[in-house]
């Protein structure tokens, strides 16, 4: 070191660490949301409705968070189906149920609990090796996969009718030195699971893993692997064309296809942050973009269409988004923003439950079709065409609501049963 | 007859045997007048039994002679006074034995009018002595109208029809001592009355007696009644079920003598909370009809315990239930109506003017359903209700 120009140097010094701290001020957060790297989606998030594109559901289950009961509503004629209690009423339960109401999955962050419609519980169907994280679901295959927070994988297989079949836990040690850091179950027949696999030092994988193979094996059964051209992957979602994902890496978007495991397209996310991830019923992201072309308060929706990433721009978006629904089939994105989200900025619909407004454009203009506020305090479940509404009354009160007519039809006095 | 006839009718003359026969006993407190005419009676005993020991002249004193029987006594000349006043001492014992002993004298109530023929012409009287009978018979409603003194004077003058005077009773027309004219036996006596009259006031008999006089009166056969209570279930039996209640009650009563028959109408409410925040409210009402005993339990009528009476009561009753739920927002409502019964016993002491008051308890059981607030279950309730009442009835 030249002690002469010492001086000189701490000025040097002293501006490259301003600068730095100028650029770290600057460059948005890339925090990991709630999210990430989990597979299916965190319990919070997941839904009752978890239909694909183009069903409309018969009946929704809805812990009634202020009876601390399960009940299972007939959307046709707007009638309680039937109503359970619980295993530990006083936790928060998250609910994945079968297409055809014919039975619960009754998920809290301690317990499993299979809830068949004639009330039968088949308590903890598969291992508990932790608390259960995160959940992947399919209702057409029968499998839900639970992600525990000791990052093993418990795989459940259930029958039409609600009975568990089969089940194992596996580690999150696939191939090698490489782990799990998140995936979903695929659309397709036949029962198989995409997983990014993470590896100190190289890049990502993704792995496909044969479901029904790998329950009889009782270990991992991998029917094909490959190497991403980048890493950290935290978070993918399988496509309705089950030979695509789309995926997010550390500063990418992707889609990827399977059969060639080749990126079809990317799009850089240097100046972005993620605002919502969403599995329904077209995956996609919805981000807030930094970057000098892009306005203040920009809402940027990211899904894919013809094999490519599309990038749609919302100007003057400053509501928080707590969830969406893309339906590129049907030519429609409903969601549902409020002033303000929670701590983290990635609140769902059913987190903070006031200030909420249902909106929903059609896809291809973004012409507003229908913009209505949500009642505050109430429960809500989003299907292509309704709106269902729980409200928070003892007595018990619900409502579907037909999202483009606004027409409503009400129940009430359902909780009466439990007194 | 057939043997359950038999057995019917022997039901029925042991349930309304009291009836047939109560209008033919006087004096027991069991019919209209009979307190006003025991009153009487006890005031005329203690007025003889108060005489002075030697035979006084009947004679008004100075603060008695503005009173109507003063003008009796007026006209009497002084061997008519001295006379009345022997008459009256001679004959005190017989008068006391004739009141003292049951035996001796019936009192009859007469609700026609009585007539006698006098110098051949009917004369109305307000009552008649049979001195073969030992009997009085009392006009009921001129009885009832006349004042206090009217009462002594009246029975005082037929009592003395039947004490025997020198071995024979003293008839209204004939003479004795110095009352020489053709109706002198009946001046005589009421003379004599005058005096017993007089006597009563100086040994202040009519303030004595006024307090049961004015006393409520067990023997009405109307009783209008009201009470307000609450109720107490202690089981509950569905999660609706309310435990406590307020009630209201508006009754009439008829009586013969013991038993009655009785028409009510009972409103009821009572509230809780379910949930943390649902009030529950329910409203009943109910008709009933049934049967009421009495048991007086005091044997002297003139007094508050010969008053106080106990009711048992029986009664079937329609209940007509609304159950309201509000959580603040969500209001479900439901009905139901179901038979049921109540027993009770009920304390009834006398105020006055015919005015009581009461302190009762009761039981009641219903079972009724609200099947309309879930398609997933009904409450079927079995009410099972205690209850205590006051109450004010008016009896006339």
């Amino acid at each position: 070191m030249d002690f002469k120009n010492f001086k000189g140097h701490k000025i040097q010094i002293l501006l490259a660490c301003l600068m730095s701290g100028l650029m770290i001020a600057c460059t948005p957060a890339t925090d990991v949301t709630p999210d990430e790297y989990v597979i299916g989606e965190k319990l919070d998030r997941v839904h009752g409705l978890n239909l694909a594109s183009g069903h409309e559901p018969t009946s929704v289950a809805l812990f009634d968070e202020t009876i601390r009961k399960i009940h299972l509503f007939n959307l046709q004629n707007m009638s309680m189906a039937a109503s359970f209690s619980v295993r530990n009423p006083e936790a928060a339960h998250y609910l994945l149920q079968h297409d055809d109401g014919n039975y619960i999955l009754d998920l809290t962050t301690k317990s499993v609990a299979l809830i068949q419609k004639t009330g039968r519980q088949i308590l903890d169907p598969v291992k508990m090796v932790g608390n259960p994280l995160s959940a992947a679901f399919s209702s057409a295959l029968g499998y839900a996969v639970l992600y525990y927070d000791t990052r093993s994988v418990g795989i459940l297989k259930v029958s039409d009718q609600g009975e568990a079949q089969s089940s194992w836990v596996g580690g999150p040690l696939l191939d090698g030195n490489a782990t799990v850091a998140c995936g979903d179950i695929s659309p397709d027949s036949r029962g198989r699971m995409i997983l990014a696999l993470s590896e100190y030092g190289k890049n990502d994988q993704i792995a496909i893993v044969d479901l029904p193979s790998t329950l009889e094996n009782r270990s991992w059964v991998i029917e094909k692997q490959f190497v991403l051209p980048f890493s950290q992957v935290a978070w993918l979602a399988p496509l309705s064309d089950p030979d695509y994902i789309l995926l997010r890496s550390q500063n990418k978007i992707a889609l990827v296809q399977l059969s060639t495991g080749t990126v079809i397209d990317e799009l850089a996310l240097d100046q972005a942050t993620v605002e919502k991830y969403s599995k329904r019923y077209s995956p996609h992201i919805l981000m807030r973009n930094f970057a000098a072309e892009v306005s203040v308060d920009s809402l940027q929706l990211v899904y894919v269409t013809g094999a490519k990433l599309k990038v749609i721009t919302l100007a003057k978006q400053p509501r928080t988004v707590v969830q969406s629904n893309l339906d590129i089939d049907r030519d429609e994105w409903t969601f549902i923003d409020r002033i303000g989200g929670a701590a983290d900025g990635h609140s769902n619909a059913n987190e903070l439950k006031t200030n909420r407004t249902l909106t929903r454009y059609s896809l291809s203009s973004l012409a507003t079709q229908q913009n209505f506020p949500l009642h505050d305090g109430t429960q809500i479940e989003l299907s292509p065409s309704f709106l269902f509404t729980l409200y928070p009354n003892e007595l018990g009160k619900a409502s579907r609501t037909n999202i483009l007519s606004e027409e409503v039809v009400e129940i009430a006095g359902f909780n009466v049963g439990w007194l | 007859m057939s043997h359950s006839k038999k057995i019917l009718f022997s039901c029925l003359l042991v349930l309304f045997g009291p009836f047939l026969h109560a209008s033919t006993f006087v004096g027991n407190g069991g019919n209209m007048g009979d307190i006003e005419l025991q009153v009487a009676i006890q005031q005329i005993r203690d007025a003889i039994l108060n005489l002075p020991d030697a035979a006084q002249p009947c004679q008004c004193e100075l603060d008695e002679d503005d009173h109507p029987v003063c003008e009796t006594l007026k006209s009497l000349t002084e061997d008519q006074q001295k006379y009345c006043g022997d008459v009256l001492q001679k004959q005190r014992t017989e008068l006391l034995e004739l009141l003292a002993k049951a035996d001796r004298i019936q009192f009859r109530w007469s609700d026609e009018d009585l007539k006698v023929m006098e110098m051949g012409r009917p004369l109305s009287v307000d009552a008649l002595a049979n001195y073969e009978q030992q009997e009085i018979l009392i006009q009921r409603n001129r009885f009832l109208s006349s004042s206090a003194h009217e009462r002594i004077f009246l029975l005082s003058h037929e009592l003395l029809h039947l004490a025997p005077w020198e071995g024979k009773p003293i008839k209204d027309e004939q003479n004795s001592g110095p009352f020489q004219e053709v109706q002198g036996g009946r001046h005589l006596l009421n003379a004599v009355a005058a005096q017993v009259v007089v006597q009563s006031y100086r040994k202040d008999l009519f303030d004595k007696y006024e307090g049961a006089l004015n006393r409520s009166q067990n023997t009405k056969s109307h009783w209008l009644e009201a009470f307000a209570g609450i109720s107490h279930q202690s089981e509950k039996t569905t999660s609706l079920t309310i435990e406590d209640f307020q009630n209201l009650r508006l009754a009439y009563r008829y009586h013969w003598d013991r038993l009655g028959v009785g028409l009510r109408f009972d409103t009821s409410r009572g509230t809780k909370t379910l949930f943390t925040r649902t009030k529950a409210e329910e409203q009943r009402q109910k008709w009933g009809v049934g049967l009421n005993y009495r048991i007086v339990l005091g044997s002297n009528p003139l007094t508050v315990w010969g008053q106080s009476h106990l009711i048992l009561a029986a009664y079937l009753e329609m209940l007509q239930s609304r159950y309201k739920l509000d959580d603040g927002e969500v209001e479900l409502q439901d009905g139901a109506t179901a038979p049921g019964a109540t027993v009770g016993c009920t304390y009834y002491t006398p105020a006055r003017g015919g005015l009581w008051f009461s302190l009762g308890v009761e039981y009641s059981s219903f079972d009724y359903s609200y099947k309309g607030f879930s398609t997933l279950r009904s409450f079927d309730e079995k009410s099972r209700l205690g209850s205590v009442n006051l109450g004010v009835s008016y009896g006339f």
